[in-house]
């Protein structure tokens, strides 16, 4: 075991709150001085996690970096932090997207600017917390403290209906995490500990595994969204500001794909094979049924928010048709489930850079036009010819592009589904066409054509910071499309040993 | 005479009492505020008496006066907070120019009420403590003698508190006559004697259970538990915010310890009979209170029937039982009272033009202009829901995970799904303040440096709450 005296996930964690705590008390006016803070905290965390990535050993599965001490010791809860090859790879989304909204936020003109990115600050770290949490209850904390600063982020700084929208948002994850909250104290009671990984070695009857397993897959369903609990996303997503978008698309999503691979695999399996006819059609509808309703939309963030959906459908999709393979009439292929396994960790972390590039991409648009609507806008490409260029590659990625990220998890997922169900890859694979369809439409719509209005004729140019954070994102979807192992290989390790311990279980 | 040591801080306090009384008489109306100095002054006094007894190892019980530690962090919380409820009292009086001695001599009245019925081990002298309690808790609701809302307030509770006053002493002859003493370790050894798991139902039995529902429906009434809520949402908004700041914090708490004390003592060998009675109470509370509360406009009846809620979940830590709900139940009731104090004192230093805060609505964009207050509003909100870190999130997990080890897990779903429904109305307050536009007539008071201090203090509670769990599995140790 890799242990070392410098608790580096805790600087992971606590930096960017303190701060966020520090721009809390500098005052509005001072831009430059928030800037100097805003960035050098998210520079610093950034560095920190490519530090993590450097010394992390990815042939092992084991906890690495751990923390341990006594936090609450009537209740036998500790302040447990540890990374394996999941929380690596969604740590660097998160420190990356972070950095990035931050040089984001600044392009956008708004009151309480200091407030804005202490909020954005908090979340990350709180994330981070997410992503780093082994005591299940610490887990829970973050999970549920994560609302607050988005919360209010939308609430404070959203559009015009973003008091419901936020409401919406808020009740929503709370019910889903209540439940699983109850699971949780249920789990500790049986096995004596908050640790998570004390909970994949329980022994529990088929009956209250399905308890456990509804209430997990309420809570991550919910946060992921899935069909049919997925009805807050959009509305939270048309009344965010843009890096509010930003940063719920790209890291808050994962956190429940990224809870199902932590809680709902290793510790339900059975009832998951139990259900596995009744959740996998949930990821179909999900990818072609929201794939429909992205293609009706006139509002371009509604679009992209169904995208999300559909693009989560192919996680959920991945990550369930492991209970399929398992069924005990299959001839069990484990390469399979490694297969789907690791094409739905590719998959979210290729949603998250390319939905964070189109995020940014529709705020750059509505920054200048004040206007989301697909039908009034046209000919953005003949003024702003470079934001076009970034804004079509974004879009070619999300609809599947060979070569981007986004072809590799999807392509990943459906090679697992053929060996389960030819219906299913056929079913699923119909997004890839849906996902152009709606994408290259959205292009055509908006980015061709003749300029329509003497707004659109009057925008400025793409600045350098949007340019830049577009670009790098760029950078990464092409990176990740051509050389997809370097996400594939950190996590590979845990994906194995996660299939191994769903195998003792079953 | 050695045992008069131990009533120490009683005679103290109604010493001074006395003396300010009298002392009050001949002072002149700009200089009435002594007695209030004078009187704060004597509470941090005892609080440290108390504090200091804390250490002392060999405290011997007297036979009708429990002079336990348990009872003794009673007392230093109630002092502590009686302490911050004279600031606070003091403040909103001066502010408002109705500032008048009375008003402390009779709160502090109500505190020796409560220190004597949570020591009383004996139930004349607990009748005795609540009666004290209640008479003081009546005439400070009738303090604002102008307003009629007030005055139907007090006359409300009054009638009420009376019928459940005598419910008490109707349950205390019943249980001296099948008994023979008032005492509690004696009526529950005799009650132990009778071998009551047999069911077998003799006319002691029937009478016993009779004795044990009418004293617990006093208990609820003073509670407020639900279905004998009614008193609490008039008189919340008929009270001074001041005085709906002290109703709604320590006598709850001085309540609950009763009855952990009875239920643990005289009726620990009927618990299968109080505990669906509590269990009912509690579900109906926490149903009646989530849902009312949300059509709610005034702040003060929506956290009237927030108490209710909260009243609802303590009970269902009480219901699981000694071994783990009464624990459960003590965190849940100091951090209620703790968040309760701290949001009805922000309330009572906003002013609304000329006028106390009342409507939910009165406190639009507070945060545009006074964003430390807003946050401090923010923050009492969260914990009350029940989101992590705060405390509040703590004291429902603690109720939740004894449910569960109960086996009641169906309950504990219910209780997170009123969690849930719960939620919305606290929501709304953080949605009136962050959300909305400003309202241009707030003005809170200059000086809150106490309210910052204190709602920082119970922030870093929740981010650290191995203190307070630790100081409750001491006291719950020294029952």
């Amino acid at each position: 075991m890799n242990q070392i005296s410098f608790p580096l996930i805790s600087f992971l964690i606590w930096l960017p709150i303190l701060g966020g705590v520090i721009l809390l008390f500098v005052r509005e006016g001072y831009t430059q001085l928030i800037k100097l803070i805003s960035y050098s905290f998210s520079i610093l965390v950034l560095l920190l996690s490519f530090y993590l990535l450097v010394i992390f050993d990815t042939s092992s599965s084991d906890l690495q970096f751990q923390e341990k001490h006594t936090w609450i010791s009537s209740l036998n809860i500790y302040y447990h932090l540890a990374v394996d090859g999941f929380s690596v790879v969604f740590i660097l989304l998160t420190t990356v997207i972070s950095l990035l909204i931050v040089l984001f936020s600044f392009t956008e003109e708004r009151s309480q600017n200091n407030k804005f990115i202490s909020l954005f600050l908090i979340l990350e770290g709180l994330i981070l917390g997410v992503f780093s949490a082994f005591d299940s209850i610490l887990f829970y904390i973050f999970f549920e403290a994560m609302l607050i600063p988005l919360f209010l982020i939308i609430g404070i700084w959203g559009g015009s209906n973003r008091v419901y929208a936020t409401i919406k948002f808020f009740i929503y994850t709370l019910v889903g995490s209540v439940l699983m909250l109850v699971s949780l104290i249920y789990l500790s009671i049986e096995s004596k500990s908050f640790f998570i990984h004390d909970f994949y070695s329980l022994k529990l009857d088929l009956e209250t595994q399905i308890y456990l397993f509804l209430a997990f897959l309420f809570a991550f369903g919910i946060k992921i969204p899935m069909w049919p609990v997925h009805t807050w996303l959009p509305d939270a997503h048309v009344q965010a500001p843009s890096s509010g978008s930003v940063i719920l698309a790209a890291v808050l999503l994962k956190v429940g794909g990224y809870g199902m691979i932590r809680f709902l695999l290793p510790i339900t399996p059975e009832a998951g094979i139990f259900l596995n006819t009744v959740i996998v059609p949930l990821s179909l509808i999900a990818i072609v049924y929201i794939s429909f309703v992205a293609l009706a939309q006139t509002d371009m963030k509604k679009l992209i928010a169904y995208s999300s959906v559909a693009h989560m459908g192919f996680v959920t999709l991945g990550i369930f048709l492991t209970f399929n393979i398992l069924v005990p009439a299959n001839n069990t292929n484990t390469e399979m489930i490694l297969i789907g396994l690791q094409g739905s960790i590719m998959q979210m972390i290729s949603h998250g850079l390319i939905s964070a590039g189109l995020f940014m991409c529709i705020g750059i648009i509505y920054s200048r036009t004040h206007s989301r609507s697909i039908e009034t806008q046209s000919g953005v490409g003949q003024v702003m010819p470079i934001f076009s260029a970034l804004m079509m590659f974004f879009l070619l990625s999300n609809s599947g592009l060979p070569g981007t990220s986004g072809f590799v998890g999807e392509f990943m997922v459906l090679i697992s589904s053929i060996e389960v169900n030819g219906l299913y890859a056929v079913l699923a694979s119909t997004s890839l066409v849906l996902a152009a369809a709606y994408s290259l439409w959205l292009g055509k719509r908006v980015l061709f054509g003749e300029v329509s209005t003497d707004t659109i004729k009057g925008m400025s140019n793409l600045r350098y910071d949007e340019f830049w954070c577009l670009f790098i994102l760029m950078l990464l979807v092409i990176l990740f499309g051509i050389q997809p192992n370097l996400i594939l290989d950190i996590s590979h390790a845990s994906s194995n040993n996660m299939i191994s311990i769903i195998l003792n279980r079953i | 005479m050695s045992y008069l040591f131990y009533f120490l801080p009683e005679i103290f306090i109604l010493s001074v009492l006395s003396f300010v009384i009298v002392l009050d008489l001949f002072l002149k109306e700009s200089k009435k505020n002594i007695s209030y100095y004078i009187l704060q002054i004597s509470l941090i006094i005892v609080f440290l008496y108390l504090f200091s007894l804390l250490f002392q190892k060999n405290i011997s019980n007297y036979e009708l006066y429990d002079i336990s530690n348990f009872t003794n962090l009673f007392k230093i919380f109630t002092v502590l907070l009686s302490i911050i409820i004279f600031y606070y009292s003091y403040s909103y009086l001066q502010r408002f120019k109705i500032y008048k001695s009375e008003y402390f001599i009779i709160l502090i009245f109500g505190l020796l009420g409560m220190m004597i019925m949570v020591s009383a081990n004996h139930l004349l002298i607990l009748y005795l403590g609540i009666e004290l309690l209640s008479l003081s808790l009546y005439t400070i609701i009738a303090y604002n003698r102008t307003s009629v809302r007030s005055s139907e307030a007090a006359v409300k509770y009054y009638i009420l508190g009376a019928m459940s006053s005598g419910f008490l002493l109707f349950g205390i002859s019943l249980l001296y006559g099948i008994t023979g003493s008032l005492l509690y370790d004696e009526i529950s050894s005799v009650i132990e004697s009778m071998n009551f798991n047999n069911q077998d139902f003799s006319t002691h039995s029937i009478g016993l259970i009779f004795s044990l529902i009418f004293i617990l429906i006093s208990i609820a009434f003073k509670f407020g538990a639900a279905p004998f809520h009614m008193w609490i949402p008039d008189v919340y908004e008929g009270s001074l915010t001041p005085t709906t700041l002290m109703i709604s914090t320590l006598p709850k708490v001085a309540i609950f310890v009763i009855l952990i004390k009875l239920t643990s003592s005289i009726f620990a060998s009927l618990e299968i009979y109080w505990s669906e009675m509590i269990l009912i109470l509690a579900v109906i509370s926490v149903l009646i209170g989530n849902i009312i509360a949300i059509s709610q406009t005034n702040i003060k009846r929506m956290l009237a029937y927030s108490t209710i809620a909260n009243v609802g979940f303590i009970l269902l830590g009480i219901y699981t039982g000694p071994e783990n709900g009464y624990e459960a139940a003590l965190f849940y009731t100091i951090t209620y009272t703790l968040f309760t104090a701290a949001v009805f004192g922000l309330i009572s230093e906003i002013n609304i033009g000329d006028s106390s805060l009342e409507k939910i609505d009165d406190l639009g964009g507070l945060n545009q202009k006074f964003p430390l207050m807003a946050v401090m509003i923010l923050i009492v909100m969260l914990s009350m829901i029940g989101i992590p870190p705060m405390l509040g999130f703590y004291a429902k997990f603690y109720v939740i995970q004894s449910l569960v080890l109960s086996g009641s897990t169906v309950l504990a779903i219910f209780a997170v799904i009123m969690t849930v429904i719960g939620s919305f109305y606290y929501l709304r307050v953080i949605k009136v303040i962050y959300f909305d536009d400003e309202n241009t007539s707030i003005s809170p008071s200059l000086y809150h440096l106490i309210s910052y201090v204190f709602v920082l203090t119970l922030f870093l509670l929740g981010i650290f709450p191995n203190l307070l769990s630790t100081i409750i599995s001491f006291a719950i140790g020294n029952l």
